[in-house]
């Protein structure tokens, strides 16, 4: 075991990249009351960061209204004129995503605290929500400052009863569309439900699929169709007033077996029941650990490091922190054979914060991110992006990796530049007669720079 | 890796004989490969239609008694004559050269299984080939293509502004244009990036970055340095299917051992102001025939080509409230190229109310993997990967000879 591996690594991984001086400090700190002091709950003020965030207004602006800026009613479902509102309405969501995502450029590069940061990123992927999908760009804000920031290091379960609710995945996962079939016409009529209605697997599935259990945690197509049921109901209160209302008259209320066990309650105690079960599951336990010991330790997490970190998790009802600190102060976390590769955002921050540079997050720096393609929110599949350095490694990205550090070093990103000083990590750098700024670029695309 | 028959091109005729008692290369492949002798090596052009494309606007069924009363003012009054029943949008006139020759193939009502109108869903079980999947880590022609040339940085390549998932998992490059594609850096870093990724190393990174480097080399030694690459890429190249295919013009005329290409076009969601005869998806349309005409042209003799038009979803048979078409479900495809069997293939039901999917849209009868299947058999000389399309049973459709 390495403690000077383990110490760079918890920069590296744990948040997004030493900056100038942040090694010596850690080693000053040592690694355990390091790694607890980046563990605490409450979220630590970080004004400087704060300062910088404030270029971005939708991440504050709490009124759906102002947020679109739309008039909301002439951009319900039913051609004519409503076309060209609903029109301004999607490209309003663009431009919010964007802005989102440029914010959480700034985040990763200039935040104190790297690791709620890295927890945001590993959650925001976790419950993956597509920016393009219909209203959920401008639902971002929302769903990343009321439903992932609060949870990142809090319990389990009251991140995925927030995500449950959440509008952004509500309508990315399909939800509140679903509603219990042969629906009275009435009942269609008030509660604007097209069609005859009936349940809509999506969510059910990736519930359990994604979110809790993990594909081989031992539930059947019979479990979706049942999961579906409950959550028949969860809806929005309407298309132009996107928050969460449970709506009894489109929920099934007949019986329903999840797992080999009823479903205890009336209406929408049923959902929040089945959510805290899925949560407390030994398979939901496996599941969240071995994804937080692939983002932190191995593509392929030793399974007894898996284990241990399912078993804090059960031990302490899905705290989070908890089964961190086991991932982070684990003897495997320091193996020098466990390398993880730079995701695309981890190489700009990295390289960023290495060289004590800066960021605004605006477009020119968040498109060369989106260039390597793992741009938060823009994960076309509900999985998220997968994790292992095999899906990202081909000789096309490599080319706009190296591109990228070009571009960087060589100012041709607006709004965010590398700072003055050599990245620290970067041993072996074959001799040259290049300026400084190449030899920072040659740093930052070179082999060594792509893992942590 | 199996015999390709590129390599067994090029190992001569000496080994004809014993090449063909290995199994998974049949004595005709041997013979076509022969025979090919001036036409040159295979060629296969994918071209995606994103957004939709409105297949009954491509080839109209005009011999329906409901075409003109269902489309409206969307109705096509003056089609080209193409097959009983069916004729063609007048701006794909630069196509009848194909159609002359009988090379120009269409498979009506295709499309998928699967009820999506997402694009990006629907587009992404296409690429995926695999409808429903959740799986997009490598596309059906990244599979398709295992094992052929799989050393040539070159071999499979899109002109567009991001690697297809069809490509992904292939090693593939994505570029819009050639003289932008290289590394934007002056000679000695330039110099000291190749020293970095010149050691031999198990690292993946190193392998495909120097992989990277040395397509980049190649293609400045064959097109001349130009390459200044990275955020300086030309904007109209991708944009227009004929300046892709200009592109793609460029790269196969330098020599370089391209195979399989895919090519990308936007912009045919036409949810306003589609237009008939001319407007809006006229000027589109008019663009793939000129870019097919071009590739045709520009190739004929050189390379066998061959090449299929794809699309996610069709549209509404109907005109929406804004004289264009909303999402719907079945289009059409077009292959064209060697050995292709002109004229209207797939099962065609009709456009009456009863047979149309969910009153709206035209029912799929096709399935689109069948046709990709023909078409890669084709150009393969030999049955693709059975894991190119994950369950699904290729139906013979007869679109080659």
């Amino acid at each position: 075991m390495d403690q000077r591996l383990r110490e760079r690594r918890l920069l590296e991984r744990a948040t997004f990249g030493p900056r100038p001086g942040d090694l010596d400090a850690l080693r000053d700190e040592g690694a355990e009351a390091w790694v607890h002091r980046q563990l605490r709950r409450a979220a630590p003020r970080d004004a400087a960061l704060a300062e910088r965030l404030a270029g971005f207004p939708v991440l504050a602006e709490r009124s759906w209204e102002r947020l679109v800026g739309v008039d909301l009613p002439s951009t319900q479902m039913g051609g004519g004129p409503d076309r060209e509102a609903r029109r301004q309405l999607s490209r309003r969501a663009r431009e919010i995503s964007v802005e989102v995502v440029g914010s959480r450029v700034v985040r990763a590069v200039h935040g104190r605290f790297g690791m709620r940061e890295v927890m945001l990123d590993f959650w925001s992927n976790h419950f993956s929500v597509f920016g393009r999908k219909n209203l959920v760009g401008a639902l971002l804000p929302h769903y990343e400052r009321d439903v992932l920031q609060p949870h990142v290091l809090g319990r389990f379960e009251d991140l995925l009863l927030a995500v449950a609710r959440s509008p952004a995945m509500l309508i990315y996962l399909d939800n509140w569309i679903s509603s219990a079939p042969n629906l009275s016409r009435r009942v269609r009529r008030r509660a604007r439900v097209r069609g005859r209605g009936g349940i809509n697997e999506n969510y059910a599935r990736e519930l359990l699929e994604l979110h809790t259990l993990g594909v081989d945690g031992g539930y059947d197509q019979q479990d979706v169709v049942e999961v579906a049921r409950v959550f028949t109901g969860w809806t929005l209160e309407s298309r132009h007033d996107p928050v969460f209302r449970f709506r009894e008259v489109l929920h099934d209320p007949g019986q329903k077996r999840v797992l080999g066990r009823r479903v205890r309650g009336e209406g929408i105690e049923q959902g929040e029941g089945l959510l805290r079960r899925l949560a407390r599951h030994p398979a939901t336990a496996h599941h969240v650990s071995r994804k937080l010991a692939a983002r932190f330790v191995a593509d392929e997490p030793p399974p007894g490091l898996v284990r241990r970190g399912a078993r804090r998790f059960l031990e302490t009802e899905g705290d989070l922190r908890e089964v961190l600190a086991v991932l982070l102060l684990s003897p495997e976390f320091a193996d020098p054979g466990h390398r993880k590769l730079r995701t695309p955002l981890r190489l700009v921050a990295g390289a960023l914060r290495a060289t004590d540079g800066e960021t605004d997050g605006s477009r020119r720096g968040v498109r060369a991110i989106g260039r390597l393609g793992e741009l938060p929110y823009f994960s076309r599949t509900p999985a998220g992006f997968p994790e292992a350095a095999q899906h990202w490694v081909d000789p096309g990205s490599l080319l706009e990796r190296m591109n990228l550090a070009f571009a960087l070093a060589g100012g041709r990103l607006r709004g965010t530049r590398l700072g003055p000083v050599f990245p620290a990590t970067v041993a072996k750098l074959p001799e040259t007669r290049a300026r400084f700024a190449e030899v920072q670029a040659l740093a930052i695309a070179s082999p060594e720079f792509q893992w942590v | 890796m199996g015999l390709t028959r590129r390599r067994f091109l090029r190992a001569g005729s000496a080994t004809l004989l014993c090449a063909c008692a290995r199994p998974g290369l049949s004595v005709s492949d041997a013979t076509r490969a022969f025979a090919g002798g001036g036409a040159g090596e295979p060629l296969l052009v994918v071209i995606f239609l994103r957004g939709g494309a409105d297949g009954l606007h491509l080839v109209p069924p005009v011999g329906e008694r409901a075409y003109a009363s269902l489309r409206g003012s969307l109705a096509l009054s003056s089609p080209l004559p193409f097959r009983t029943g069916f004729g063609l949008h007048p701006a794909l006139a630069p196509l009848l050269p194909l159609v002359e020759r009988d090379r120009l193939a269409v498979v009506h009502a295709v499309g998928s299984s699967h009820p999506t109108r997402s694009h990006f869903e629907a587009q992404d079980f296409m690429e995926a080939g695999e409808p429903g999947t959740n799986d997009l880590h490598d596309g059906w022609l990244a599979r398709a293509l295992a094992g052929v040339a799989e050393e040539d940085a070159f071999a499979s390549l899109a002109i567009a502004s991001q690697l297809p998932l069809s490509l992904r998992g292939a090693g593939s490059f994505a570029m819009t244009d050639v003289a932008g594609f290289g590394v934007a850096a002056g000679p000695e870093a330039r110099d000291g990036l190749e020293r970095l990724y010149a050691e031999a190393a198990d690292d993946p990174v190193v392998l495909a970055g120097r992989r990277a480097l040395g397509a980049v080399a190649d293609l400045e030694r064959r097109v001349g340095s130009r390459g200044r690459g990275g955020g300086r890429r030309s904007r109209g190249a991708g944009e227009r299917l004929l300046g892709s295919v200009e592109q793609l013009l460029v790269l196969e005329g330098a020599g370089l051992p391209v195979q399989a290409v895919c090519l990308e076009s936007d912009g045919w969601d036409t949810h306003v102001n589609q237009g008939v005869e001319t407007g809006q998806m006229a000027r589109w349309i008019g663009d793939l025939a000129e870019a097919v005409a071009r590739l045709d042209a520009g190739l004929r003799g050189r390379r066998e080509l061959r090449l299929v038009v794809m699309t996610e979803f069709g549209r509404t048979v109907r005109p929406n409230g804004s004289r264009g078409t909303d999402h719907g479900h079945g289009s059409v495809m077009l292959v064209a190229g060697e050995g292709v069997r002109g004229g209207v293939h797939g099962d065609w039901r009709g456009l009456e109310e009863p047979v149309l999917h969910e009153g709206r849209d035209l029912t799929v009868t096709t399935d689109w993997r069948s046709v990709l299947y023909e078409v890669t058999t084709a150009h393969l000389g030999r049955r693709p990967p059975a894991d190119t399309f994950p369950g699904h049973t290729a139906r013979s459709l007869g679109l080659f000879t």
